[in-house]
C-alpha cells in the first residue's frame, strides 16, 4: 500500500505551506481546524515564529459546530480578531473536517469581508496535500488579490523572486544571498515572495520584467502574473555552475516573453534516470542542484521529486515519485544520494549519503547542518563533498 | 526579542484582574493562538512510555506531520507507522478497509513484531463513519500476539468530553494483568507525570520508607514487566488528566485508588498524606514535622533572596496555578500574573480566596488571538513554567511541566530552591521552551 510509511516522515502539509507563504505579508491567516494545525506549523514547519510576529490562528472547531453547521461562530470570531488586530488581509484555510462536510468558504469570505472591510480570500487547502500545494495556492491568491493593477508599468531589468519560503530555503540569509547574486548581474529586485520581504513591493509586482521561480511553490503565482501582466517566468535556482544558465534564461525571457525551465533542459539531455548520483527534493530546487552537478561532474544526475506541484516543473515525469517503496526503488543503483538525512533508511546499501537538510521534511532536526544554496562557497563545499564521494 | 509588525491590540478580553473574572473559564472562546512554547507532553510522548510498543496513525498529511515529527524528535521514528489518507480514501473508498489495510501494511513492513500497538484513528473516522470495531476484530484475529490499544487522535471531540490523551492513558492501563494484590507495590498512573525522586516528592519518600515499590510505566524494561504491575495493591495518580485511567484500572482490578492532590498548601498535602497513611496504618507525625520544617526554612530563604520581585505562573508548569499563587501570596511573595485559559474544578476555593485577598492579580489567556501582541513587561519577572517565561520574555524561569515531579512539602522546598536557582542562573528561554515533551528524549 503506497500510503503506508514506517521509515520516513511526511512533508509539511498544505496548511503549513499556505501559512509559510503568507507569513510576512501583514495579513491574518485563519485555519478552520479543531486543534493541532497551528502547533504543528509553528513547531515543525516555521523558523520565524518565535522571532517575528505573524497573525496565524486556528478556529478551534468542535464536533457540534461542525455537525450543525454553525458557521456564525467562525465568522464572528474572525471578525472580532480582525477588528482588534487590523490585518492587511484575511486568508481562510480549509482542513479535513470542513472539507469533508463541504463548508462554503467562498461565502464565508464574502461575509467576513462585508463586516470588516478587509480583503478576504480563501486558500483551498484541505490538509490532505503537502506544503507545495498549499504554498503555491497561497501565492496564487496573492497574485490575484494583493498585486495592484495600477503598478503594471514594466520596470526594465527588474525581477520578482517567486517561491521563497523557509520550508525550502531554511538558512537565515538565503534570501539576501539570492538577491545579491541577481543584483550582481544587473537585475533589480522588484519583489520577493516572500522571505525577508517587503509586502509593499509585492503589491507592485506587476511591474517586473520577468519572474524567477525558485521553487514549485511560486509556479501558480507566475502563471497568474503572466496572465495579468504578461510577465514571463524562468524556473530555476541560480546555484553553482547552473547560475549562468539561469541568468541567461532571465535575459532571454525578458526579451522574448517566453517561459524557460533551463534545469529541465539540461537534465533531460543527460540520461538522467541512469545517473549514479541521485538528488531527492522539491522539483525546481533539486533540478537546479542536479543541473549544477551535471555541469561540473559531467555525469548524469537523477532527480527524484516526492513533493507535489506542477508536472511541467519535474525534469522527467518518471521522476515524480510518491510512497516509501517507490522512492526506495527509484534509488536503486545510486552510489551517492544527496537528500535530507531522514531519507537515509531508503538509500541503497553502501551508497554515500550527502546530507542536504530540507526544512519541509525534517523540520528542526539537523537544522544547524542546513546549507545556504545561494552562497557560492557553501554550494561549492557541497559539490566538493559529492565529488569526493564520486571518485 | 519578537519583531512586531502590528500596532498593538485591545487586551480587555484576554487579561483581567481576578476580581472581575469568572470561574472556571474567564475568557471567551475565539480564534486560537499557539505560543512558541511546546514543553508539554502530547499523545506521542505519552504512548512512547509503553515498553516495546509502537504507534500507528491513520490521518491526513497536515495532522500526521505533528505526530511523526514528535516521534522523530524523540529519536523514536522506528516505533512509528503511518497511513497517509488521500481524497480518494474519503470520497471513493471504504475508510474502514483503508484503515485496516494500512495498519496491516505497517505491521508487515516492520522487520520485527511489536508487543503492543497503539492505533490512532482521527476526527475523519468519526465523520466518514468508519467501523472501527471491525478493524480491531480483524487485527486481533490476525495478530493475536500483539496487544492492540484503541486510542484516538480526534481533537474535534475534546472540548465537550474526554481528551485523546485522557483516553490514551486509560487504554494504556488495559494490558495490566489481573493478578492477586501484592501489598509491596503501588502503581503511579499517568506516564507523563514525572514521579520525581524521594528528595522532591513526599509520597515517593513515604512509600520508600514503608518498603513499598512505586511502579511507573517508563521504569519497566519490557512490556511483560509492565503487564505484571497489575499486581500492585493500589493505584495512585497525581495528574488530574490521569483520573479516568486510575479509576478505570482501580475498578477493573478492584483496587483502591488514591488521588494525591496537587494543591500546594499544607492542608491539601496533609489530606492526601493522611489518606495514604491510613490505608497502610503508618504514623506520620514526626516524619511530617521534619518535612514541613524543611519546607518552611526553604520558603524563608527564598523570600529573602527573591523579595518582592514579580512572579508569573502558568498552567503548563503546574496543574493548579491558583493553588500555587495562593500558597506563594500567603508566604508573602509578589505573584502578579497567571497564564491559564481555564481552571480545574478543585481550584474554586483558591479562586475565591484570591478574589478577596489578591484582587489585582491578573489572569491572562494564552490562546486568545490578541495574545500574539502581548507587550513585554516593564520589569523583570520570575516565571514558574515555560509559557509564563515566553509571555514575560523572562530569562529568570523555572522550567517544568506537570508539576515536574514535585509533590508535598518536599515539592514546596524544591520549588523554592528552583526559584532561587532561576534567579541566580538566568537562561535564554527559546531553546529550552521550544523543546517538545520536556523530560523526554530529544535529538534537537
Amino acid at each position: 500500500m503506497r500510503q503506508v510509511f514506517t521509515q520516513i516522515p511526511c512533508y509539511a502539509g498544505d496548511v503549513s505551506g499556505a501559512a509559510s507563504a503568507l507569513y510576512e505579508l501583514g495579513g491574518m491567516v485563519v485555519i478552520h481546524d479543531p486543534s493541532g494545525c497551528n502547533s504543528t506549523f509553528n513547531t515543525h514547519d516555521e523558523t520565524r515564529w518565535a522571532d517575528r510576529e505573524s497573525l496565524i490562528f486556528i478556529s478551534g472547531l468542535n464536533d457540534m459546530d461542525a455537525i450543525v453547521g454553525n458557521d456564525e461562530k467562525f465568522v464572528d470570531d474572525v471578525v472580532e480578531a480582525a477588528q482588534n488586530l487590523q490585518p492587511r488581509f484575511i486568508a481562510l484555510c480549509n482542513s479535513p473536517i470542513p472539507y469533508i462536510i463541504g463548508t462554503d468558504f467562498e461565502g464565508l469570505s464574502e461575509m467576513i469581508e462585508d463586516q470588516t472591510g478587509v480583503p478576504v480570500f480563501y486558500i483551498p487547502t484541505n490538509g490532505l496535500h503537502d506544503y507545495v500545494d498549499g504554498a503555491s495556492r497561497a501565492f496564487e491568491a496573492v497574485a490575484k488579490v494583493l498585486v495592484a493593477d495600477s503598478d503594471a508599468v514594466k520596470r526594465p531589468r527588474s525581477v520578482n523572486i517567486l517561491g521563497l519560503t523557509p520550508l525550502d530555503f531554511d538558512v537565515s540569509g538565503s534570501a539576501a544571498s539570492l538577491e545579491r547574486k541577481l543584483i550582481e548581474v544587473g537585475w533589480q529586485i522588484q519583489s520577493n515572495w516572500a522571505l525577508d520581504c517587503d509586502p509593499d513591493q509585492i503589491r507592485r509586482a506587476g511591474g517586473a520584467a520577468v519572474n524567477l521561480v525558485v521553487s514549485s511553490t511560486g509556479w501558480r503565482a507566475a502563471k497568474v502574473l503572466q496572465d495579468r501582466f504578461g510577465t514571463p517566468a524562468v524556473a530555476g535556482c541560480p546555484v553553482g555552475a547552473f547560475s549562468e544558465s539561469v541568468f541567461e534564461a532571465l535575459e532571454c525571457s525578458a526579451r522574448d516573453a517566453q517561459i524557460r525551465l533551463p534545469y529541465r533542459d539540461q537534465i533531460q539531455s543527460s540520461k538522467a534516470t541512469e545517473g549514479q548520483i541521485a538528488v531527492i527534493g522539491e522539483a525546481v530546487q533539486a533540478g537546479s542542484i542536479a543541473a549544477a552537478l551535471t555541469a561540473t561532474q559531467e555525469k548524469p544526475v537523477r532527480v527524484i521529486v516526492p513533493t507535489e506541484g506542477a508536472d511541467a516543473l519535474v525534469p522527467n515525469a518518471s521522476m515524480r515519485i510518491k510512497g516509501e517503496a517507490e522512492i526506495k526503488a527509484s534509488l536503486d543503483g545510486a552510489r551517492i544520494v544527496v537528500a535530507d538525512p531522514l531519507y537515509a533508511p531508503l538509500a541503497p546499501k553502501g551508497a554515500q549519503q550527502i546530507p542536504l537538510h530540507h526544512f519541509a521534511f525534517s523540520g528542526r532536526i539537523g537544522f544547524n547542518q542546513a546549507v545556504n544554496l545561494f552562497d557560492d562557497q557553501a554550494f561549492s563545499n557541497l559539490e566538493k563533498e559529492i565529488e569526493d564521494g564520486n571518485t | 526579542m519578537l519583531k512586531r509588525v502590528g500596532a498593538g491590540a485591545d487586551f480587555s478580553k484576554a487579561s483581567m484582574p481576578i476580581s472581575k473574572a469568572q470561574f472556571p473559564n474567564p475568557f471567551d472562546a475565539g480564534l486560537e493562538f499557539n505560543t512558541p512554547e511546546h514543553s508539554h507532553w502530547n499523545i506521542v510522548h505519552i504512548g512512547m512510555q509503553l515498553p516495546e510498543s509502537r504507534q500507528i496513525y491513520i490521518c491526513a498529511d497536515n495532522c500526521m506531520r505533528g505526530v511523526v515529527m514528535t516521534a522523530d524528535e524523540m529519536d523514536a521514528g522506528d516505533r512509528f507507522g503511518m497511513v497517509l489518507l488521500e481524497e480518494k480514501d474519503l470520497l471513493d473508498s471504504d475508510l474502514t478497509d483503508v484503515t485496516l489495510q494500512g495498519i496491516i501494511g505497517c505491521i508487515e513492513k516492520w522487520k520485527t513484531r511489536p508487543k503492543a500497538v497503539l492505533v490512532f484513528p482521527v476526527c475523519l473516522h468519526h465523520f466518514v463513519g468508519t467501523d472501527i470495531d471491525q478493524v480491531y476484530e480483524v487485527l486481533e484475529a490476525k495478530y493475536p500476539d500483539i496487544f492492540w490499544l484503541r486510542c484516538w487522535m480526534d481533537p474535534i471531540m475534546q472540548k465537550r468530553g474526554t481528551t485523546p490523551d485522557e483516553r490514551e492513558r486509560l487504554e494504556m492501563t488495559r494490558p495490566l494483568y489481573d493478578l492477586p494484590p501484592d501489598c509491596t507495590q503501588v502503581n503511579l498512573i499517568g506516564p507523563d507525570t514525572p514521579a520525581g525522586s524521594v528528595q522532591t516528592n513526599d509520597f515517593a519518600n513515604l512509600l520508600e520508607r514503608g518498603g513499598i515499590r512505586l511502579n511507573t510505566m517508563s521504569a519497566c524494561p519490557d512490556f511483560e514487566t509492565y503487564r505484571k504491575t497489575g499486581a500492585a495493591a493500589a493505584e495512585i495518580f497525581v495528574s488530574p488528566f490521569a483520573k479516568l485511567a486510575a479509576e478505570g484500572l482501580g475498578k477493573r482490578l478492584n483496587r483502591p485508588v488514591f488521588n494525591l492532590n496537587v494543591g500546594w498548601r499544607d492542608a491539601e498535602i496533609d489530606a492526601s498524606l493522611d489518606a495514604l497513611a491510613k490505608d497502610y496504618s503508618w504514623q506520620l507525625s514526626e516524619w511530617r514535622a521534619s518535612k514541613r520544617k524543611a519546607a518552611g526554612e526553604a520558603v524563608q530563604f527564598a523570600k529573602a533572596r527573591i523579595g518582592q520581585m514579580p512572579i508569573a505562573i502558568d498552567a503548563v508548569g503546574v496543574f493548579r496555578p491558583l493553588s500555587l499563587a495562593r500558597f506563594l501570596i500567603e508566604s508573602d511573595f509578589n505573584v502578579v500574573r497567571i497564564y491559564a485559559d481555564g481552571f480545574l474544578p478543585e481550584e474554586q476555593a483558591d479562586f475565591e480566596w484570591l478574589q478577596t485577598h489578591a484582587p489585582s492579580l491578573v489572569l491572562c489567556s494564552t490562546l486568545r488571538p490578541e495574545m500574539r501582541r502581548w507587550p513585554n513587561p516593564k520589569e523583570k519577572v520570575l516565571a514558574i513554567g515555560p509559557r509564563a517565561a515566553w509571555f514575560e520574555k523572562s530569562t529568570y524561569f523555572v522550567q517544568m511541566v506537570a508539576n515536574g515531579g514535585l509533590w508535598g512539602y518536599s515539592g514546596q522546598r524544591t520549588l523554592m530552591q528552583r526559584m532561587c536557582d532561576a534567579l541566580d542562573h538566568p537562561k535564554e528561554a527559546k531553546p529550552v521552551i521550544a523543546q517538545k515533551g520536556w523530560g523526554c528524549t530529544c535529538v534537537l
